[in-house]
């Protein structure tokens, strides 16, 4: 039996998609087996993240309107052993689909995967409901703009109100010189106005944009910082307690010897 | 590249200096912004909520205080600057009338039993049915307050009809039976009292609960005696009606068979 993550947000264009994908094959790299599920019905873009828009035959609301079967939409990625994707449709709204149709894909998934990767609309309404609806497990992108934080924390309230209590937090697109200069929040900010656990640190990084413009997550590229940020994040997500890695924190003399001989075994709290 | 790594702490050092003397990091501003705006948002989630808590506040507040609620106010501010910063802090205004004689009798057996640490006391039975007591006779007095002043209303609505002195006298007499079944059951509450804590042999905590249930049964059978009463005086209201209905037609046709 599988885990069904949703990856969600309130406000658009924190990177929702780009976590997902990323996430998504960091997973199958450590050899899970992925579905990921765009439910952004009318807005898809998980497809063309993941470099897969020339190969969408059905969609999620064939399925649910049984045009075909699930197996029969489901995209195998060549790439990546073990990685699928379940586009959105592009034609319809999000009412096209409801939470209990919902609930039954993410079951269905959940026999034959060991992760189902959720990739949720921006906003509040039914799309996020659906999105939800099915999950084990939440986790919200926001980046460390107030905007960003005020949508993730009513994200997280609304959470909080369903069956999702515990969800963890992806801080996304943290500019490193500017939290050394004071002119950013940094994580443990963050952390400290939403009061929810962080999973996950991804600095900002060029490297998403070029690597996205190819069609390829940037966890495929080892040298990209953002791509080794959501490696350590899929690490945690299996359950390894590794600390958060904090771009722009500032590094004591004594951490750098003590990493430099492996001795930091020290959790991070935030 | 290693020069530039090894000086750009100390550029960091001296921007940030600087801007602080300014007007301080925008990211504390972000922050500070976002603490109020959250809260706001998150009380606004359930506004209900707010209110229920107030609600409580008030109602534990009141068994020991008088309190003005029409003025009092309950909010959420940014608050208190702990060691940790600044935090939310629940802020209340609460203007006090007076403070209970439950309140000044909690206080004065605290000190008492500082001095007598060594015997563990029970409050004084014969102590604790007075305050019963008095609690019934307030009752009752409110009871009758509200009794007899509307009776005196409605009493001097019907002299102005018809002015008749029976009514009055019933009325009256109405009264003097309320006012009778109070003293009675304040006198039925004294002795039961009175009995029980004679029974020194009994131990202090059966002679309290005696107490309450016996002050519980009292205020039953007072409570019922009253509802006695005011359907009885709610009869003689409506015969009084009648027969001033029946004056009134009388005086009609009269006036009519004249004209």
């Amino acid at each position: 039996m599988g885990e069904v993550i949703v990856i969600t947000s309130g406000k658009g264009g924190v990177g929702k998609t780009t976590s997902a994908a990323n996430l998504g094959t960091a997973l199958t790299m450590m050899n899970k087996k992925v579905a990921l599920v765009d439910t952004d019905i009318g807005l898809r873009n998980l497809d063309v993240v993941m470099g897969l828009e020339n190969r969408i035959v059905y969609d999620i609301v064939d399925v649910v309107e049984e045009n075909c079967k699930l197996k029969q939409a489901l995209i195998k990625d060549r790439r990546y052993e073990g990685l699928y994707l379940l586009p959105a449709a592009q034609t319809r709204d999000k009412n096209a689909v409801n939470e209990e149709q919902m609930k039954k894909i993410c079951e269905e998934l959940k026999m034959e995967y060991d992760y189902v990767i959720i990739d949720c609309p921006a906003g509040i309404e039914q799309g996020f409901k659906n999105a939800i609806a099915g999950a084990d497990r939440a986790l919200v992108v926001t980046t460390p703009e107030v905007s960003a934080v005020r949508d993730a924390d009513r994200i997280v309230g609304l959470l909080q109100a369903s069956d999702l209590p515990k969800p963890q937090l992806i801080l996304n697109r943290i500019r490193t010189k500017m939290v050394k200069e004071g002119q950013m929040m940094d994580a443990q900010d963050i952390v400290d106005l939403l009061s929810i656990n962080l999973i996950g640190a991804i600095p900002d990084d060029d490297n998403v944009i070029i690597q996205t413009n190819k069609g390829e997550p940037s966890v495929t590229n080892p040298k990209s910082l953002s791509g080794k940020a959501y490696m350590e994040t899929a690490k945690r997500i299996l359950g390894s307690d590794i600390p958060v890695t904090i771009p722009g924190k500032k590094e004591g003399f004594f951490e750098k010897i003590k990493k430099m001989f492996g001795g930091n075994k020290e959790k991070a709290r935030v | 590249m290693e020069l530039k790594e090894v000086f750009e702490p100390i550029v960091n050092f001296l921007k940030n200096f600087q801007r602080k003397q300014k007007d301080g990091l925008s990211k504390d501003k972000a922050k500070e912004r976002l603490q109020l705006v959250l809260m706001q948002d998150r009380a606004s989630v359930s506004p209900d909520f707010f209110e229920m808590m107030k609600k409580e506040i008030i109602e534990v507040i009141k068994k020991y205080i008088e309190i003005d609620e029409e003025t009092l106010e309950v909010q959420l501010t940014r608050g208190f600057e702990g060691e940790d910063g600044t935090g939310p802090a629940l802020y209340a205004n609460i203007p006090i009338k007076n403070i209970k004689p439950v309140a000044r009798k909690i206080q004065v057996e605290e000190k008492e039993n500082e001095e007598e640490a060594t015997t563990e006391e029970e409050p004084d039975p014969k102590e604790l049915a007075d305050t019963i007591i008095e609690e019934i006779k307030d009752v009752a007095e409110k009871k009758l307050d509200k009794k007899s002043n509307k009776k005196n209303k409605k009493a001097e609505k019907v002299d102005k009809k018809e002015s008749t002195e029976e009514t009055k006298e019933e009325v009256k007499e109405n009264i003097d039976k309320v006012e009778e079944v109070a003293k009675e059951v304040t006198e039925e509450v004294k002795e039961t009292v009175e009995e029980i804590a004679e029974n020194a042999e009994d131990t202090t905590e059966e002679i309290v609960e005696e107490v309450v249930e016996t002050t519980e049964t009292t205020k039953t059978t007072f409570k019922e005696k009253l509802t006695g009463v005011k359907e009885g005086f709610a009869n003689t209201f409506t015969k009084v009606k009648g027969s001033a209905k029946e004056g009134f037609e009388k005086i009609k046709s009269k006036v009519k068979a004249k004209n």
